[in-house]
């Protein structure tokens, strides 16, 4: 039998702003299979980021169970979360998530730094990533003085430097212009297609979503449609 | 991460906060400024106190004077004027130098009888504080120009102590002063060895200007005390004092040691671990003392009084400077949830992110205490040479009030890395709690 990369059984999660309590996410299911690219979608505090966090091993539910290849995260202690996040999932965020002051190679070899890859290696390691995605000449560049496209795509270098099974790109376009966007869409789709990582793009921008091949709307907290998604 | 990533980080950190750390970092150089002057200066004086008690095994030398002490005093003990009184004789110092563990007992006598002197062919005159000692291998203090008295000690000579070489601009060349002579004016109406008093059939009137002429006698330099011992005497041979010190008066002469006993006799111990027994027997036979042990523990005491309390302005110091810190980090911390989210997104352990803040906390105090010694340094030896040329010119031994041996420069330096790391223990331990899901949501 097949066994999805990522299921989510009955997951909850609520977060207690003041007094009151919301609830983010409600008895969500959800199957992922290895390779497969997953646009994620919804309005503005539906819950698309938390299950993202979730899914990256950044948060846990409340209540149900996620499995990543078929071993539970909610399980782990914060030593093997914090490897699970380093080595098999990648982040892109809405932010940039830049570290200030600091080369884009500087940002790109964090991962590889954190798993105390010899520094020849991480550079070599590094430098490949930037080549993929087009800045290996702006390696020595601070990333204060990069482009929002070119940011974003320093993201994705250190998303990927740690060859991860899972790409989390939350809202990786909320910041840039059109063309920057598509440009960035194209290039998680070449992504998902050349090394066969598992995608799931979190984004509420519907024209970002026509590279993939599921799409998942949520609202209010649960996922509302699973189905295959084709463009109008 | 490895260490030195650690320390590139936080260092990087550091940097990108230039002028809040800066601060922080002058804060804490000043604080482990203060430490390394102090506890210096405090250092210097106990060095300089023990080596003014404690010159050439002084510390094995009981000075004993005839009358019992009462109290003990920080500079001696103060002597019961009239109860136990007690002459000081021969008889005293063979008992004294029989005792066990005595090698040797050698009595002074304060000759009172000297005015001044002047040395031949200078114009300065001194003040005699002048007295009579036995020549005694074992008592004899080393001499920084020619040497003891002969044992007989029968020969007009005298050792002269260092200060009035100094006073004579020879501190440099004390030798230049041995074989010269001195001329010595005595009290008027001196009666004593060398005295020319009117003869028997003398009128009134000639007695009476006698009793107000005093005489003049000479004798050569035979040495020149060291720094730190007799270094105000004039010391006689006690035959010669003994010969000074008589009254020839009709009906016959009167050796005034003899009747008023000697001032005090210096005995010395074997060992300095008998001191204190051999100091107990003393007491027993009645006899006052100053036991330059004692005094030094007195003085050690101080020190360590003197020591705590400017330990305790430069531990003051360096708490005030570790607010500081404390305050940094908190707001490093704050400045950098952000990147506490996404270091914690790509793989960081709670651990890390809290050993990070930790190094940065730690290198702040590396850093100003690195500066801080730096400055120490050249503020204790400032002090130093400002204080040697304030004793220079008032003609006294230059000593070093500030020492900085090594041990202090390394505390100087580990001490604001210690106090770092601990301020930045709650700032690391807020760093390492932040919920990354919750910052990098944007909350």
């Amino acid at each position: 039998m097949h066994l999805p990369l990522i299921e989510l059984r009955s997951v909850s999660k609520h977060y207690k702003v003041g007094r009151e309590t919301s609830h983010v996410l409600k008895n969500v299911n959800l199957s992922v299979n290895k390779g497969e690219f997953i646009a994620i979608v919804g309005p503005s505090g539906s819950g698309k980021t938390t299950l993202g966090q979730i899914i990256g091993g950044l948060t846990q539910p409340d209540s149900g169970t996620v499995l990543v290849g078929g071993r539970p995260l909610d399980k782990r202690s914060d030593k093997r979360l914090s490897e699970y996040r380093n080595q098999q999932v990648g982040f892109v965020l809405q932010q940039f998530s830049l570290l200030p002051g600091y080369s884009a190679i500087e940002n790109v070899m964090l991962p590889l730094m954190l798993a105390k890859v010899n520094p020849k290696r991480r550079q070599i390691l590094a430098l490949e990533q930037l080549r993929a995605v087009g800045l290996a000449d702006k390696s020595r560049q601070s990333a204060n003085k990069l482009s929002g496209g070119e940011r974003q795509r320093v993201a994705i270098a250190r998303a990927l430097v740690m060859s991860p099974s899972i790409l989390i790109a939350d809202e990786p376009t909320g910041s840039l212009d059109a063309a920057h966007s598509q440009e960035i869409s194209s290039l998680l789709h070449q992504l998902n297609k050349l090394r066969g990582v598992t995608v799931l793009l979190i984004t509420h921008n519907l024209e970002l979503t026509r590279h993939a091949g599921r799409l998942l709307t949520i609202d209010n907290g649960q996922v509302i449609n699973k189905g295959s998604y084709a463009l109008a | 991460m490895r260490w030195r990533d650690y320390l590139a980080t936080a260092s990087k950190n550091i940097r990108r906060q230039t002028v809040r750390s800066s601060l922080t970092i002058i804060a804490i150089s000043i604080s482990a400024t203060i430490l390394v002057t102090l506890l210096a200066i405090s250092l210097g004086a106990k060095k300089a106190l023990v080596n003014q008690l404690s010159p050439d095994g002084g510390l094995t030398d009981i000075l004993v004077t005839p009358n019992h002490p009462t109290s003990p005093g920080m500079f001696g003990s103060a002597q019961e004027v009239g109860q136990n009184q007690h002459v000081l004789n021969d008889e005293d110092v063979k008992n004294l130098a029989a005792l066990s563990h005595v090698q040797a007992a050698s009595p002074v006598a304060n000759i009172w009888e000297f005015k001044s002197f002047r040395v031949d062919g200078t114009d300065k005159d001194f003040v005699a504080q002048a007295e009579g000692v036995t020549p005694s291998p074992t008592t004899d203090k080393p001499l920084s120009a020619g040497q003891h008295f002969s044992v007989d000690g029968k020969s007009k000579e005298i050792i002269l102590g260092y200060t009035y070489a100094k006073g004579l601009g020879l501190a440099d060349n004390p030798q230049a002063l041995i074989g010269k002579t001195v001329t010595i004016t005595t009290q008027d109406g001196y009666l004593g060895d060398g005295a020319n008093p009117p003869g028997p059939g003398a009128t009134k009137d000639q007695w009476e200007t006698f009793a107000h002429t005093p005489s003049k006698l000479t004798a050569k330099i035979a040495g020149i005390t060291s720094t730190g011992s007799d270094e105000n005497a004039l010391l006689v041979p006690m035959s010669w004092a003994r010969q000074i010190r008589t009254q020839n008066i009709s009906p016959g002469p009167v050796d005034q040691i003899a009747v008023q006993g000697y001032s005090s006799i210096i005995i010395k111990i074997d060992n300095v671990a008998y001191v204190r027994p051999v100091s107990q027997v003393i007491n027993q036979m009645g006899f006052g003392q100053i036991v330059t042990l004692d005094q030094l523990d007195r003085l050690m005491q101080f020190s360590t009084i003197m020591w705590t309390i400017l330990g305790s302005i430069a531990l003051v110091a360096l708490i005030a400077a570790s607010l500081g810190v404390v305050n940094t980090m908190m707001m490093s911390v704050s400045e950098q949830r952000y990147m506490i989210g996404v270091m914690r997104a790509c793989g960081a352990r709670r651990s890390v992110v809290a050993k990070l803040f930790l190094v940065e906390s730690g290198l702040l105090g590396l850093i100003g205490g690195l500066i801080g010694v730096g400055l120490g340094t050249v503020a204790t030896t400032v002090i130093d040479q400002k204080i040697g040329l304030m004793l220079k010119a008032q003609n006294l031994s230059v000593v070093h009030v500030a020492i900085t041996p090594w041990w202090l420069l390394v505390l100087g330096v580990i001490m604001p890395i210690i106090f770092g790391i601990i301020s930045g223990l709650y700032p690391a331990y807020k760093a390492s709690r932040e919920d990354p899901a919750r910052v990098l949501a944007g909350e």
